[in-house]
């Protein structure tokens, strides 16, 4: 059983002025009952009452095995036999702090890109906090907590100019307060939005067909997570639909890539310290010089693979059955200097950040579109790009990396998976990829 | 659904003078069950949702709040924290509550029931993977089977004396098939969308994801330059719904649209007309109000080629300042979301037998599925940078896979290679659209 206390504060400031401003209290107890056979069911209530808990559990049970019928009602002795240390936490916690006071930081966004050009025509910035807390109990007498605070303010910036249409994008978000904006003050957030959406202004339609390709943190980031990640999450592995499912021991990316996923690091977008189905987070290294060694698994994942339980069972809200995924996902830093793998590109793109993208994990296939990009010529970064889209297949891809920078950085997303959307986290150093095809088309 | 409305209405009274309050109060129940290889279930889901979504307007300022938590005091807790949001925002004149408008049309919508007992939805799944792994030998596994059925329960009152109730019931499925060749796997689906009193064929959906799985098998052809290029529905559906955000008022208003300067002007091939239909005869899950309480409409958005229309809620249709008023175009994804302007049930009108559309172009390269889609889309600067998935159509007849396909162009560029528009329409799995198989000349491949 998953209950949970949520508060969700929002605020939008769209074209200068405050938009929305909200205050969702949302509480309600998830349970999911595993019958005989492996079928599980699934029910949830948010009537927080002895009655409606009973009646939730039963509709689960029924659905587990549709043999069963109504029993006696027992009561368990729960235990917190394991305190887990909250891994996110605020010293100004967003949730106490008067909305007026994040509408001053949106201002600040809106400002900080509207004084960039002219041509910047709208800015709207979002700020989301959470305030989380979270009880699992199992059958087995467990009882284990964790309270997770996210805050994240968005800002996208369209741009105009002769005609034409840009937009830029930026969206930093942390596992603490309202102190993200000490990191990230709040008109450098709008600046580079803006900056973005005018570099887009600007491009020229980039070069196409195979070509070394240099990819930002936040481009080998996004590389990662949809190219190896989603193929090594559990139920797609269980199934045998992943491509990765048949490939453990193997070698399938650059000897230059080691890479981890990690819910436990202190007051990152993607972390807890319990996963939601109760279990204590710990790292999982997925790549150890290229060879696929980990998975991402809960216990009946784990179970149908024989592979070690690993924290990832994760969940939208106590209102959808936990399911595996990733949470801060990671290529370790090598050693190269990002200048010198740049300079090392005769000719060549640079995309500095990806703005989302699809992976076929049975195939590996995959496109990317970038969102901020550029051409490499002689070793220099020249002229920006637009409209630039990354086709490739994920084991090409990753054994085709040649160079990994010293300069990790991780990047905030949102990643939706079965209709579910979990905070995550995801980084590279600078890549150098050479088994990436670029396309591209027309200016918009 | 009484006892709803009763409890939407109990807020109102928390009004002080000078404010209006809106209670948009929901309950909904989802039931899922999934199936994986061998039909064996691996999942039931039963899902059920109450709460309550409240905007005050007070002063020409708006405040939000939402709660699960229906208690009294929970209540009145949500109605201080949207009093006091209200208060920290800015003025926003054209965000006014609605006024009460007649409707001829009962807001229940429901043409009979969703199946009550769980094994009847248990048969259904079961009977579609039973037959995605029968069928064709090359079916390496059934990847997932999934029913799914919602009913949704809406009432919304306000001091302004909306009073509107009604209910969405729809049921859906869809089986993942994967396919092996010597050149690799495949995988796709096959889907089926309906209202509750609909009949679901489990094995014709097994049979669409087969084939759609097999065209995909195979050493990739390559593209022969200058065919033309058909669009499956699930494409023609996912760009079309692009074009369903960029046409909204909001979007159009604020200039965040590839069409904001172009009402009135040509935006299609004369072929393309569009019109947006929410109402339960159009679309399966089709209501009668929208989730302002005003009732839903057919509205024309893109005739003959020609943009002359955008979908509106309330406040959209105000700030437009020139005498629009709502379509009936307002959504709120759940009680927690404020409502905005959203397609309810967009449609692309036919031109063509769908049947006659491969005779008629000859050789073309088909379009089955989207990568990058998610991102790849933008509905304000109309750029449509992503990979399409298909295959060869030679002599009327699937010939084999094609490489990964980049299609870089823009909506309004799309819209006007579009040449037919086939008869085969059906709802898309994602999106409120209904669409068909659309043929487009081949400049949409540059």
């Amino acid at each position: 059983m998953y209950v949970e206390d949520r508060v969700t504060e929002t605020v939008r400031l769209d074209s200068g002025a405050v938009s929305e401003i909200r205050s969702d209290r949302d509480v309600g107890a998830g349970l999911r009952v595993v019958g005989a056979g492996g079928r599980s069911g699934f029910a949830y209530t948010n009537v927080l009452t002895i009655d409606a808990l009973i009646d939730a559990a039963w509709a689960a049970t029924m659905a587990s095995d549709s043999e069963a019928s109504g029993g006696e009602v027992a009561r368990m002795d729960l235990r917190e036999r394991v305190v887990c240390r909250p891994v996110q936490w605020a010293d100004r916690p967003a949730d106490r702090t008067d909305p007026a006071v994040k509408v001053d930081a949106l201002r600040a966004v809106d400002a900080g890109a509207r004084g960039v050009d002219k041509a910047v025509r709208n800015v709207l910035g979002i700020h989301v906090d959470t305030a989380q807390h979270v009880v699992v109990a199992t059958s087995d007498g467990e009882l284990r907590r964790d309270h997770r605070v996210r805050t994240r303010v968005t800002c996208r910036v369209t741009a105009r100019r002769d005609e034409q249409l840009q937009t830029g994008f930026a969206g930093p978000g942390a596992g603490r307060g309202m102190e993200l904006y000490a990191d990230h003050p709040p008109d450098g957030i709008g600046a580079l939005a803006a900056g973005r959406a005018l570099r887009a202004l600007a491009g020229v339609q980039p070069p196409t067909g195979p070509m070394p390709v240099v990819l930002g943190s936040a481009g080998g980031g996004l590389l990662l997570h949809e190219a190896l990640g989603h193929g090594l999450e559990g139920d797609g592995l269980a199934r045998g639909t992943s491509v990765n499912a048949p490939a453990f021991d193997e070698r399938i990316a650059s000897p230059l890539l080691t890479a981890l996923d990690d819910p436990t690091l202190a007051q990152e977008y993607g972390s807890y310290a319990i996963d939601d189905a109760g279990t204590p987070a710990t790292a999982t290294k997925l790549l150890e010089t290229g060879v696929q060694v980990g998975a991402l698994t809960d216990a009946d994942t784990a179970a149908q693979l024989g592979r070690p339980v690993t924290a990832n069972a994760r969940r939208e809200s106590y209102a959808h059955p936990p399911i595996t995924r990733m949470s801060n996902t990671y290529v370790q830093p090598g050693k190269d200097d990002p200048t010198t793998i740049i300079a090392d590109v005769n000719r060549g793109v640079y995309a500095v950040t990806l703005r989302g993208g699809d992976v076929d994990i049975a195939t590996g296939e995959f496109a990317f579109t970038a969102s901020e990009a550029f051409l490499i010529e002689h070793g220099e970064v020249t002229r920006p790009l637009t409209g630039l889209t990354l086709l490739g297949n994920a084991r090409n891809a990753l054994g085709s990396v040649v160079a990994v920078g010293d300069d990790l950085a991780l990047t905030q997303a949102l990643c939706g998976k079965d209709g579910q959307h979990v905070p995550v986290s995801y980084g590279s150093p600078t890549l150098l990829v050479t088994g990436l095809s670029v396309a591209g088309g027309a200016r918009g | 659904m009484a006892e709803l409305v009763d409890l939407a209405a109990s807020v109102l009274n928390l009004a002080n003078d000078g404010e209006h309050l809106e209670a948009y109060a929901v309950h909904t129940v989802t039931t899922t069950v999934e199936a994986g290889s061998g039909a064996a279930i691996r999942r039931v889901d039963r899902a059920e949702t109450r709460g309550i979504g409240l905007r005050l307007f007070f002063d020409q300022r708006v405040g939000y709040a939402s709660t699960g938590d229906v208690s009294a005091a929970s209540l009145r807790a949500s109605v201080a924290r949207a009093r006091a949001n209200a208060r920290a925002s800015d003025p926003d004149p054209p965000n006014v509550p609605p006024e009460p408008q007649p409707s001829a049309a009962p807001g229940w919508t429901r043409r009979s029931t969703l199946p009550e007992r769980l094994e009847d939805r248990v048969v259904v799944v079961r009977q579609a993977v039973t037959a995605a792994e029968s069928i064709d030998a090359r079916v390496r596994a059934v990847d997932s089977g999934e029913y799914r059925d919602e009913r949704r329960e809406v009432a919304v009152v306000s001091t302004t004396g909306v009073r509107a109730q009604f209910e969405r019931d729809w049921r859906e499925l869809y089986v993942d098939v994967l396919g092996e060749h010597r050149a690799g796997q495949a995988m796709d689906c096959g889907y089926w969308c309906g209202s509750a009193g609909d009949d679901v064929d489990p094995e014709a959906v097994a049979r669409e994801a087969v084939e759609r799985t097999i065209r995909l098998l195979g050493e990739p052809l390559p593209r022969p330059p200058g065919v033309a290029v058909l669009l499956d529905y699930t494409v023609a559906g996912e760009l079309l719904a692009a074009v369903g955000r960029a046409c909204t008022g909001g979007a159009i208003g604020t200039g965040r649209s590839p069409f904001a300067r172009l009402v009135g002007q040509p935006v299609g091939s004369a072929g393309v007309s569009l019109v947006d239909d929410g109402r339960p005869e159009s679309v399966p899950g089709g209501t009668t109000y929208d989730d302002e309480g005003v009732p839903r409409r057919c509205t024309s958005l893109i005739s003959a080629g020609v943009l002359i229309g955008a979908l509106h809620s309330t406040a959209t249709a105000v700030a437009m300042e020139d005498g629009s008023t709502s379509t009936g175009n307002a959504r709120r994804a759940t009680h927690k979301a404020a409502p905005r302007a959203a397609p309810a049930g967009l449609r692309i009108e036919s031109t063509a037998a769908s049947d006659q559309l491969a005779a008629k172009v000859g050789d073309a390269v088909y379009i089955q599925g989207l990568t990058g889609a998610g991102s790849g889309i933008n509905s304000v600067t109309g750029r449509v940078d992503v990979g399409g998935v298909g295959w060869l159509l030679q002599n009327g007849a699937p010939a084999g896979p094609v490489a990964t396909v980049p299609l870089a162009t823009d909506l309004v560029s799309l819209l006007r290679t579009v040449t037919q528009v086939g008869d085969d329409t059906r709802p898309h799995p994602e999106s409120p659209v209904v669409a068909g198989t659309v043929c487009c000349g081949p400049d949409l491949l540059g």
